[in-house]
């Protein structure tokens, strides 16, 4: 049925395509670049992303095991294709005038159907345990975003500290968290679907009319990071950018002050220890008036 | 498997006569020959399946150009947009210099995918399937001449809905239609109520073709013709028609009560009436994830027949080819949550549509191998049909590599609503669907006109159609995963080159398109009807009763009706 000179070529070729596989595995593990050239990503750098630089435990996770499925799926990219090119050589009129007469072969038959299927369980497994990371919010978030998304504009609320930001898209008020930070996101939306995505932080989720879509971050890396609404909402959709900036946590504070921030008791005296400035009510009610 | 044609007159009708013996009907008394017109009036009073086939069959060649015409102006748009780099105060007012409105280009982007999947692929394959369908189970037509006509007749007004209701604002919700910006409040125009409306005629074409095709294979298979003797193009077709037919009212119903929700205010989907925006997702999907497999399925079969055909062999694993279809049928109804990863459900539901989706990638991988083993030990002839179908599996390889991608949650998420998704599904519905239609059309055109499409300038499209193809949604996989968004009109400065260099193989397949398109009308009008009943010589290995028909077949398709045993 097969001259034996031809299996050994098809096993081989089987070889090859595991180790380009592998190869391209290692290709996009190497991406990774924890300090880019530049260093972190500014205001006027180009958008990054969870390949180069993530900048997330989620991202991180992600990237890795993007890696992983790499290696175990591209396998099936690069050996039929590699399989196909040696049929179009081999098996074509003029070097093989007799077509063989063979049709059907049951073990090669169920041996195909097994072994993808036990590839997939070893694709799946890992995936399944970064899904589950995902989905496990932390119970006690060091802070909590409302995340809203509005024809077209983004708005996001820290009901902690009482604050209150929109992002026309421009980027002039962006979004700023604290690094190192576990932070709990809540998605909504009053009017049309949106969907909230920061391609460095490994995290996308719809915000839909009537309810409200949780995910969750921990910040890994300071920056300036972009984003952009993912699901079409209308004229301005391509519009709807997003800008966070992940800051030290001083810096953050001085932020959150900057905008008006109620600080909750148990907190204050903190941040008035970390920013060297007295932050309870009366003391914020103060130096507004003065400052204005 | 062989074939038998009785002689003329050996076995008279109601004659008694032995259950196994071949059958002769005599040709007068085939369903569609009462009365003949000449001209145009043939073409529009036939219920021939041959004539409806190719009216199907230019139909979507049409279309496909009106879709890809659509395509251009998106490709146009966005090979020269006005950048945004997200500091630029005035971006909105910058949308009114634009080469198309935001407003236009989100109806483009609507109409092109609708364009393209229910007026280009669906009625792509319902043309061959008509066609050769009843050729190949040896049937004089139909089972349902008549009702087959009117699903092809149906297909004209919901067109010219479609197109019309750009002149009153089509939907700029995209093909998805997602409530609530396809809502009344968001979506105003009555232009959507006629996409809608679309819809609904094309859904009720698509259910009476089903209906038809499943009817036909049941009853009228030819003496002999047990169903695992039936060639894989009728089982992909009649596997597709229980999909279609399953799929297809959860369409019409879902796209019924957004008409309800526009016209009368029932709120299904809206929060405020205790409707829910996501219960609009979860029909729709249910519908066009199966309406995946429903525009590629044919096409599996039809590069099987090309396969065996130019490699002088029989289709490997042949049984195994038709489990892997029925498994794929029911697994694509069990799996529309991957299309919704990133709008809110259940953890466990997640993983649950994730591991189903990724159990497709087993009859499909079936299915991939039993192809090259077809090909393998083969002696194979580059004719261009075969050239079609041989790219077509290193598209449909990379394709179906990307959807395991897609399966894998925490991936998805990351590329959901990116360019990669975008890229993901054009190398299946164009390297796959597509790829196997014009493969389809050269292997079938000297049956279905006598004449040969030129090889010559086929094998220059073919290159043009192939590395277009690839130069136009390769890159769209890097920019996905960088962060482009789809369905933008404007875009970050990092992503221009890749969007130019997108934008050229779009020209690049246009210039085989528009080429295709003179080849065929150069061979109609130019050239002479040369090719016998065996045009391409394969019916010594193939034993397929399309090949044991006239190029092109009598109205009646077969003198003597076969017998298989």
């Amino acid at each position: 049925m097969f001259k034996d000179k031809d299996i050994r070529n098809l096993v081989a070729i089987w070889v090859v395509g595991t180790l380009l596989a592998f190869a391209s595995a290692a290709l996009v593990y190497s991406f990774y670049s924890p300090a880019a050239p530049g260093g972190s990503p500014t205001e006027t750098s180009p958008i990054t992303n969870w390949i180069f630089q993530p900048s997330t435990t989620v991202a991180e996770m992600v990237r890795v095991n993007t890696a992983w499925t790499v290696a175990v799926i591209f396998p099936f990219l690069f050996a039929p294709i590699i399989t196909l090119l040696y049929i179009i050589g081999r098996f074509n009129e003029k070097n093989n005038p007799v077509p063989a007469t063979f049709h059907e072969h049951l073990p090669l038959e169920v041996f195909w159907t097994i072994v993808p299927a036990v590839v997939l369980v070893a694709m799946a497994v890992p995936a399944y345990g970064v899904l589950r990371y995902m989905e496990k919010p932390p119970t006690k978030p060091d802070l909590v975003v409302d995340v809203v998304g509005a024809q077209f504009y983004w708005q996001y609320t820290l009901p902690k500290y009482d604050v209150t930001v929109t992002d026309e898209g421009d980027g002039k008020d962006p979004l700023v968290l604290p690094v190192d930070k576990a932070i709990l996101l809540n998605g909504q939306s009053f009017q049309v679907n949106h969907a909230w995505w920061v391609p460095a932080f490994g995290v996308k989720f719809d915000v839909i009319p009537g309810r409200i879509n949780t995910s969750w971050i921990r910040t890994k890396r300071e920056g300036s990071y972009k984003g952009q609404c993912a699901e079409l909402c209308g004229t301005l959709h391509a519009y709807m950018l997003i800008h966070v900036n992940v800051v030290p946590e001083k810096e953050f504070y001085q932020w959150l002050k900057k905008k008006g921030a109620k600080f909750p008791p148990e907190e204050q005296e903190y941040v008035a220890a970390l920013l060297g400035e007295d932050v309870t009510a009366t003391a914020l009610a103060t130096s507004t008036t003065t400052n204005h | 498997m062989s074939i038998i044609l009785p002689e003329p007159g050996s076995d008279a009708k109601g004659a008694a006569r032995p259950a196994e013996a071949p059958i002769y009907i005599p040709a007068e008394e085939t369903p569609h020959l009462h009365k003949e017109y000449k001209g145009i009036l043939r073409w529009l009073t036939t219920v021939d399946h041959k004539l409806i086939g190719v009216m199907y069959l230019w139909f979507a060649f049409f279309s496909a150009f009106a879709g890809g015409a659509l395509a251009g102006g998106i490709r146009a748009q966005l090979a020269l947009p006005i950048l945004t780099d997200g500091t630029n105060a005035t971006m909105g007012l910058n949308a009114g210099k634009a080469l198309l409105s935001p407003e236009l280009f989100n109806q483009f982007i609507g109409m092109h995918a609708s364009f393209m999947i229910f007026f280009a692929i669906i009625p792509g394959f319902a043309g061959f399937s008509n066609y050769f369908v009843p050729l190949l189970i040896g049937a004089r037509d139909m089972a349902f001449p008549k009702m087959n006509a009117f699903a092809f007749w149906l297909l004209i007004p919901s067109a010219l809905l479609m197109i019309c209701s750009f002149a009153f604002g089509s939907t700029g919700a995209g093909w998805t239609g997602y409530a609530p910006l396809s809502t009344r409040t968001y979506s105003p125009n009555i232009g959507v109520d006629m996409w809608i409306f679309g819809i609904h005629l094309a859904g009720v074409s698509s259910i009476m073709g089903a209906i038809n095709f499943i009817v036909t294979m049941s009853t009228m298979r030819a003496p002999g013709m047990k169903w695992f003797k039936m060639p894989l193009f009728c089982w992909t077709v009649l596997i597709q028609s229980w999909m279609a037919l399953i799929g297809t009212p959860v369409l019409a119903g879902v796209v019924t009560m957004l008409l309800t929700d526009r016209l009368i205010g029932t709120g299904f989907f809206d929060p405020a009436r205790g409707g829910d925006p996501l219960l609009y997702q979860h029909l729709f999907w249910f519908y066009s994830h199966p309406a995946v497999y429903i525009m590629i399925l044919p096409g599996f079969g039809i590069v099987s027949h090309i396969m065996a055909s130019f490699s002088g062999k029989h289709v490997f694993g042949y049984k195994g080819m038709v489990y892997a279809t029925a498994f794929i049928a029911i697994i694509g109804f069990l799996v529309w949550g991957h299309h919704m990863f990133s709008a809110g459900m259940e953890p466990w539901l997640r993983a649950y549509f994730g591991f189903m989706t990724m159990l497709i990638a087993v009859p499909t991988g079936v299915k991939i191998f039993s192809w090259l083993a077809t090909l393998w030990g083969g002696s194979i002839r580059f004719t261009v049909p075969m050239m079609y179908a041989l790219g077509f599996i290193g598209l449909f390889t990379i394709g179906g590599v990307s959807g395991v991608f897609l399966a894998n949650v925490p991936f998805d998420v990351q590329v959901h609503d990116s360019y990669f998704v975008v890229a993901h599904l054009h190398y299946v519905l164009f390297g796959g669907s597509v790829m196997t239609i014009l493969g389809g059309t050269y292997y079938w055109f000297p049956k279905m006109s006598g004449r040969f499409l030129d090889e010559k300038l086929g094998k220059i499209i073919f290159w043009c159609i192939f590395l277009g193809m690839n130069l136009t949604f390769m890159p769209m996989h890097w920019i996905g995963l960088a962060g482009m968004a789809r369905r933008i009109y404007t875009y970050r400065p990092e992503f221009l080159d890749m969007n130019r260099l997108i934008s050229c193989g779009y020209l690049l397949m246009l210039a085989g398109g528009i080429m295709l398109l003179g080849n065929i009308l150069y061979t109609l009008v130019a050239k002479k009807r040369t090719a016998g009943n065996d045009p391409w010589g394969v019916n010594a290995t193939q034993h397929t009763l399309d090949w044991e028909t006239k190029s092109p077949p009598a109205p009646h398709n077969f003198d003597r009706l076969p017998k298989i045993v």
